[in-house]
């Protein structure tokens, strides 16, 4: 059953925004819907089930290609 | 081919907001911000049609945009690219000491391009500082 996290601020802009509602997936990983947040809003928290989003650091390596490395 | 001197502003856009969010490489980013909004009897004077390529030169810089009507009040004179990597092809860096660059209010020319093809974001940034290979990084 998802959840319905109520009661969210939005990190973006000045706005303070504080009544924002998400609903999340079974397991906590997916972010299903937004409520009450405008179209940036709404975009920031999907951005979150974006699977090319980066994860970890990354260090560039010596032949120039990018490789993700763990926190120190 | 006519050229067109105009009035320059660099603004923010609701548009380009939501697709920052997904990410500025991402496609939605790019056709959110690599495009000029100008009135139509600019156009029609510099035979620029809609959805067309032009060549927008500042007096520091060069970019290629795609041109489209103004979606809100844009008087003849005025062009407006949205923030974001493509404007910032053609801002001044000059401060006039407020700690900002002329985002606003500078002269560009704009002339058609028809032929030309618009750069992505990550060509235009890594192009400017030599680290550009096609394929991206």
């Amino acid at each position: 059953m998802p959840k319905l996290i109520t009661q969210v601020g939005c990190p973006y802009c000045g706005s303070s925004c504080d009544d924002i509602e998400v609903l999340v997936s079974d397991d906590n990983k997916k972010i299903l819907e937004v409520h009450n947040a405008c179209i940036i809003g709404t975009n920031l928290f999907m951005h979150a089930n974006d699977p090319t989003r980066p994860k970890l650091p990354r260090m560039r390596q010596a032949d120039g290609s990018m490789k993700e490395i763990t926190y120190p | 081919m006519t050229k067109l001197n105009l009035n320059m502003i660099t603004q923010r856009s609701v548009e380009e907001g939501a697709a920052m969010e997904k990410g500025k490489t991402n496609p939605d980013y790019f056709e959110a911000c690599s495009i000029i909004e100008m009135n139509p009897e600019d156009m029609k004077k510099a035979g620029i049609w809609v959805n067309s390529n032009v060549k927008v030169t500042s007096e520091c810089g060069t970019v290629v945009v795609k041109c489209i009507h103004a979606t809100q009040y844009c008087p003849p004179g005025l062009a407006h690219i949205r923030q974001g990597v493509w404007a910032n092809q053609v801002v001044p860096p000059r401060t006039q000491s407020t700690g900002t660059p002329q985002y606003s209010g500078f002269p560009v020319t704009v002339e058609p391009a028809f032929t030309e093809e618009r750069k992505t974001a990550l060509q235009l940034v890594q192009g400017a500082v030599g680290l550009w290979k096609k394929g991206g990084n």
